[in-house]
């Protein structure tokens, strides 16, 4: 049987089962959806309910405690979680962040995204490699979101030493990385033109607000609880057809109701349209 | 130094943005932050922890303090923060925080705000944690309990009671209402079914601790005189006191 994510999927939505919106009046609203990313914290029984009502909706999985930033080897029994989870929804790839939600024995409730130099790239490679020989499929390493950068890198330098160093593909999400940019007062797409594109399995776009009452634009990755900006729109339109190996366009919607849904997809399917056409003609 | 000292202090900075030179001198790799954006991040930091750790469980405590996003300032500063239970569960970050700021006289509030934060408290965290065996912090519940709350139990109770002497209206303020005068003794118990409140006379509250200590209805009667019987049956109907082996109950 062949993987649908071998090729160009289309536009779907991340879920956390455990809030709005319900998945079930997702996939009863009509609203287009191409596939599920599952966030479950490590709820099996969540995994295994998306699974057997999705019917033939393809499902990916988004694992958010494997902590890869940290300096260490992940938790053998969070690995484990995330092993049960993916083999419940049949992901063939699991997205994990280069961020850490722990330091040593304390749970920080936030992430901390991977510090840009080569010392944490080389934690982050290791751990990604670890990941990628354990679990049922491939791991995809996605850039975090950044308010407070430190280190001299560039987040996509980062991006791509990781990624080559764990040889494994990515998820480049577009609101993180413009997060990131606003820190440096770059462009939305400053450093795109070296990144390895070809890496890129899957974009990730989402509900944002950009704070700047302190006269220091902030990025508030909001998912469903505000509207995707016009901006990563734009960017989206212009990354998407540049990435060879594009499988996944991911809508990030937790904490939105079905009206909110239905117009983020219906923004974002319009900026690659083009790629939706492609596909259907192909 | 490591990568991960490197994270912690990332980590502190951002609570202590104040320490970045200190902290950017032991760790090179902070050396490039700008302390504008360390600052803006910090507070927003201090916020969204406000909004998501204490407001939902202590809003009327946060709505009585003049600056709340000072406060949260403060509380994710101090060293305890590093110590929270989850999302500060047990509430010790907020209340040994909350009551040295109050000590070293750099928090604007009532009076009385540590009443209203021992109330909340109460129905958050110090009931519903015993209900379910969930952890507690003694230290900072002994510190906020002080003059306001004594806990009885054994003796004729049938269930272990905090019984709160407060200096205001605390159940007003906590559902936002103009607080009346006063406030009488509030009871507050537990058990496997979940938690109770109760308000009381002083009499009431006093044969309570009475019954804790295992009066007899008769002790109870001669203390209360003709108004014994009748507090009887009430402490008996709320089901806060156990039948005497030998008592008899007057109809209420």
């Amino acid at each position: 049987m062949t993987d649908p994510f071998d090729r160009f999927v289309g536009v779907g939505l991340g879920v956390d089962v455990h809030s709005p919106p319900d998945w079930r009046a997702v996939l009863e609203s009509g609203i287009p959806c191409d596939f599920f990313e599952v966030y479950t914290r490590g709820d099996l029984a969540g995994a295994e309910a998306v699974r057997a009502a999705a019917g033939d909706l393809p499902l990916l999985y988004h694992d958010d405690a494997l902590d890869p930033a940290y300096p260490a080897p992940p938790d053998p029994e969070l690995l484990a979680t995330c092993v049960a989870n993916m083999r419940a929804v049949g992901a063939p790839w699991c997205v994990s962040e280069l961020a850490t939600r722990r330091l040593g024995e304390r749970y920080l409730d936030f992430f901390q995204p991977m510090l840009l130099n080569e010392e944490a790239a080389r934690a982050a490679a290791d751990n990604m490699r670890r990941l990628d020989e354990a679990l049922p499929g491939r791991v995809l390493a996605e850039n975090p979101p950044y308010q407070l950068p430190v280190g001299p890198w560039h987040v996509l330098d980062a991006l791509a030493w990781v990624t080559d160093a764990a040889q494994i593909p990515c998820v480049l999400d577009l609101g993180h990385l413009y997060s990131f940019q606003l820190c440096r007062g770059h462009e939305p797409l400053t450093g795109l033109d070296g990144f390895p594109l070809e890496r890129v399995w899957e974009l990730h776009v989402a509900g944002a607000q950009i704070d700047a009452s302190s006269g220091v634009p902030l990025y508030h990755d909001a998912h469903g609880a505000a509207e995707i900006p016009e901006v990563l729109l734009e960017m989206l339109a212009e990354v998407a057809p540049r990435c060879p190996e594009l499988r996944a366009i991911t809508i990030e919607v937790e904490d939105a109701d079905l009206e909110r849904t239905a117009r983020q997809v219906a923004h974002t399917r319009a900026a690659v349209q083009g790629l939706l056409d492609a596909r259907s003609a192909s | 130094m490591s990568l991960r000292d490197d994270m912690l202090a990332l980590e502190r900075v951002r609570r202590r943005p104040q320490d970045l030179e200190r902290e950017a001198a032991a760790h090179p790799t902070l050396r490039d932050l700008d302390p504008a954006r360390l600052r803006a991040v910090s507070r927003s930091f201090a916020r969204h922890v406000l909004g998501r750790w204490w407001q939902p469980r202590f809003g009327a405590t946060f709505a009585q303090v003049a600056d709340p996003g000072a406060l949260a300032e403060a509380l994710i500063a101090d060293d305890g923060f590093e110590r929270a239970v989850g999302e500060d569960e047990t509430a010790g970050v907020l209340i040994k925080g909350l009551l040295d700021l109050r000590a070293k006289g750099t928090l604007e509030a009532p009076e009385w705000l540590e009443d209203l934060l021992t109330y909340e408290y109460l129905l958050e965290v110090g009931l519903p944690h015993r209900a379910q065996g969930l952890p507690l912090d003694a230290e900072a519940e002994a510190r906020l309990f002080a003059e306001r709350v004594r806990w009885f139990e054994g003796g004729r109770l049938a269930l272990p009671l905090a019984i709160g002497q407060f200096a205001v209206d605390v159940i007003a303020l906590r559902e936002g209402e103009t607080p009346r005068e006063g406030c009488p003794p509030l009871a507050f118990g537990y058990d496997d079914e979940g938690a109770l409140e109760v308000g009381l006379s002083y009499e009431a509250a006093d044969a309570l601790e009475l019954y804790a200590g295992g009066a007899s209805d008769a002790v109870i009667d001669e203390a209360f005189g003709e108004d014994g019987p009748e507090l009887r049956a009430v402490l008996f109907e709320l089901g806060f006191v156990q039948r005497s082996v030998s008592g008899r109950l007057p109809e209420v």
